[in-house]
C-alpha cells in the first residue's frame, strides 16, 4: 500500500493531459452550485486527483492513505479537517454525488476515444487550471454558454386531437 | 441504423412518443450535464434525406436529464433539468415552456407520466425527494421524503394507477402508494447506488433494477429476500434499465460500459445482442411502443441511434 501511497504523491498531475482536460469542468460544475473559497477548491482538486488515479492507475482508500500522510509527519492541518469531513459527509448526498461527478470525467478520461470529444468540447472553455482559477475567483461567467430567458410561453397551449391508443400490454389481456 | 447527431449536446434520455410511432424525444445537456445549456430535441423518424428530421428544439439554462410525453395530450412533454426546475412543452409552440416548476432544491434526475391517471406525473431529485404533480397545479401534489440519498429513477406501475417504484442512490428501490405518504415497500436490491428500474408490462409484480455494481436484477415485490435473475456482464455502471413493451421476457440496459445490451430472462445464457456502436456511456433507451423490434439510444457521445435488432424481430422472441 505504501508503494502506491508514495506513487500517487509522486504522480505527474500537472503534464497529465487527460486529467487536466477534465479538471476544467469539475471545477466550473463546483463553481455553478456555490462560491467555493480557495482551501475548498485546493480539496476538490485533491479529490479529483484521488479518483483520477484510483480509476486509472490503481484504486486505494483516501481515508487509509490520509492517515498514512499523517503517521509519516508530512499532514497539514487541512487535511485533519478533510478527514474528519470525509468521515462526517461519508453518506451525505453531497459526497457522492461530487464521486459521481468526478468518475464520470474520470470515466471519460482514461478511454482514448474521448480525448477527441473532451478536446472539441474544450475549445469554448479556458483550458489551463489557472485561467479557470482567475475566472471562478474574478466571478466572470463560463464561456459558451447561452442566456435562456426565464419565460413562460404566454400562447394558448393546444388541445389534444388524437385519441389515446391502447399499449401492447393493454391489448393483450 | 439511423444516427442522429445532438451536435454540442451530449443525450441523457429519450422518449418514444405514446401518441404517434415516429415521433422521440431526447433530452439533453452541454458538456455532460456539468455546467451549461440543456435542449430538448423532437424529432419524426423516417423523415428526410437521413431518415431523421428535427421537428422541434427548445433551449433551456441548465442541462435536461430526462424528459417524458404526456399521457393525454399528444403535444405535451415534461423535462427534468439540472436547477431542479420542471417545465412542460407544448411543442405547437415555439420557445418557451407553458409550465415552469421550481420546488426540487436540487438536480431533477427523472420525470415519468403516469401510464394510467394520465394527469399526474411524477419526478425524482439529488435533493433526496420525490414529487406528485398534476399539470394544471402551480405546485406539486405530494412530497415523498424517505430516501437519504440522490433518487435517479421514478417509474410508474403500469397496471396500478397509484402506484410507483423509485431508485436511489442510499441503495434501495421503494415501492409507494400515493394513497398512502409513506413507502409501501423497501428492497435493498444493490450494494452499490441504484440508478435505474423499471415495471415488467406483463406481469405487475416484476420489477428490474440496474446499479453502479455493474449487474441488472429482476426482482418478484412478492418475495424480495433474492432476486429471481442477475443479469451479468456490463463492464461499468448501468445508467439505465427498460422492460420491452411486447414481450414480457425481454429488458434492455445501457451502461457506461458504452453499450447497449438485450436480454431474455427466460434463457440461461440471457445475453441476446450488444449495441456497441456508441462511442462514449449510453446514457438513454426506450423501446418503440407500437412498431416492435425498433429500439433507440441516446449517448454522451451526442448521438442518437435508431435500431432494429434482429434478435427483437417478432418472428425471432418467443
Amino acid at each position: 500500500m505504501e508503494q502506491i501511497y508514495q506513487e500517487f504523491d509522486q504522480y505527474d498531475f500537472e503534464n497529465d493531459i487527460n486529467f487536466q482536460s477534465g479538471l476544467p469542468l469539475i471545477l466550473q460544475s463546483q463553481q455553478s452550485q456555490e462560491n467555493k473559497s480557495k482551501e475548498d477548491i485546493d480539496q476538490i482538486i485533491k479529490k479529483a486527483k484521488w479518483f483520477y488515479f484510483s480509476k486509472v492507475v490503481k484504486k486505494f482508500d483516501y481515508n487509509d492513505y490520509l492517515v498514512w500522510k499523517k503517521s509519516n509527519n508530512k499532514l497539514s492541518p487541512s487535511t485533519i479537517n478533510e478527514i474528519t469531513e470525509i468521515n462526517e459527509n461519508k453518506s451525505s448526498s453531497s459526497t457522492i454525488n461530487e464521486t459521481t461527478e468526478i468518475n464520470e470525467i474520470t470515466g471519460i478520461s482514461d478511454n482514448s476515444n474521448s480525448n477527441n470529444l473532451m478536446s472539441q468540447e474544450t475549445p469554448q472553455y479556458p483550458k489551463s487550471f489557472q485561467q479557470v482559477i482567475e475566472l471562478i475567483t474574478s466571478g466572470q461567467p463560463i464561456p459558451g454558454i447561452k442566456k435562456i430567458p426565464n419565460e413562460i410561453n404566454k400562447e394558448t397551449p393546444s388541445h389534444p386531437k388524437l385519441e389515446q391508443r391502447k399499449k401492447p400490454w393493454e391489448k393483450k389481456d | 441504423m439511423i444516427k442522429f447527431h445532438t451536435k454540442g449536446y451530449n443525450g441523457y434520455s429519450l422518449q418514444y412518443s405514446p401518441f404517434i410511432e415516429n415521433k422521440i424525444a431526447c433530452a439533453t445537456a452541454a458538456n455532460f450535464g456539468l455546467v451549461g445549456n440543456g435542449r430538448l430535441f423532437i424529432m419524426n423518424i423516417g423523415v428526410g434525406p437521413n431518415g431523421i428530421d428535427i421537428e422541434r428544439i427548445f433551449d433551456t439554462q441548465d442541462g435536461l436529464f430526462d424528459c417524458s410525453w404526456s399521457e393525454n395530450n399528444e403535444n405535451q412533454i415534461v423535462t427534468a433539468s439540472g436547477d431542479g426546475s420542471i417545465k412542460l412543452w407544448d411543442i405547437t409552440l415555439p420557445e418557451f415552456p407553458i409550465r415552469n416548476w421550481r420546488e426540487h432544491g436540487r438536480e431533477v434526475f427523472s420525470v415519468h407520466w403516469n401510464l394510467i391517471k394520465k394527469d399526474s406525473f411524477v419526478s425524482g431529485s439529488w435533493d433526496n425527494s420525490i414529487r406528485l404533480w398534476n399539470p394544471e397545479s402551480l405546485e406539486s401534489i405530494s412530497k415523498y421524503e424517505e430516501h437519504n440519498n440522490c433518487v435517479y429513477s421514478t417509474i410508474w406501475s403500469p397496471y396500478n394507477p397509484d402506484v410507483f417504484g423509485s431508485a436511489s442512490g442510499d441503495q434501495t428501490v421503494k415501492i409507494w402508494d400515493t394513497k398512502v405518504p409513506r413507502s409501501i415497500q423497501t428492497i435493498r436490491a444493490h450494494s452499490n447506488e441504484i440508478l435505474s428500474l423499471d415495471w415488467n408490462k406483463y406481469q405487475e409484480n416484476v420489477i428490474v433494477t440496474g446499479s453502479v455494481d455493474h449487474t441488472v436484477k429482476v426482482w418478484d415485490l412478492r418475495n424480495t429476500n433474492y432476486e429471481i435473475v442477475c443479469l451479468r456482464g456490463h463492464e461499468y455502471a448501468i445508467r439505465r434499465v427498460k422492460w420491452s413493451p411486447h414481450k414480457s421476457n425481454i429488458i434492455s440496459s445501457v451502461s457506461y460500459d458504452m453499450t447497449m445490451r438485450l436480454w431474455d430472462t427466460m434463457l440461461v445464457n440471457s445475453l441476446l445482442d450488444v449495441h456497441d456502436m456508441h462511442t462514449e456511456f449510453v446514457l438513454g433507451v426506450d423501446f418503440n411502443l407500437y412498431i416492435e423490434g425498433e429500439i433507440a439510444t441516446c449517448a454522451w457521445d451526442e448521438n442518437v441511434h435508431i435500431l432494429r435488432p434482429p434478435c427483437l424481430l417478432p418472428a425471432n422472441v418467443l
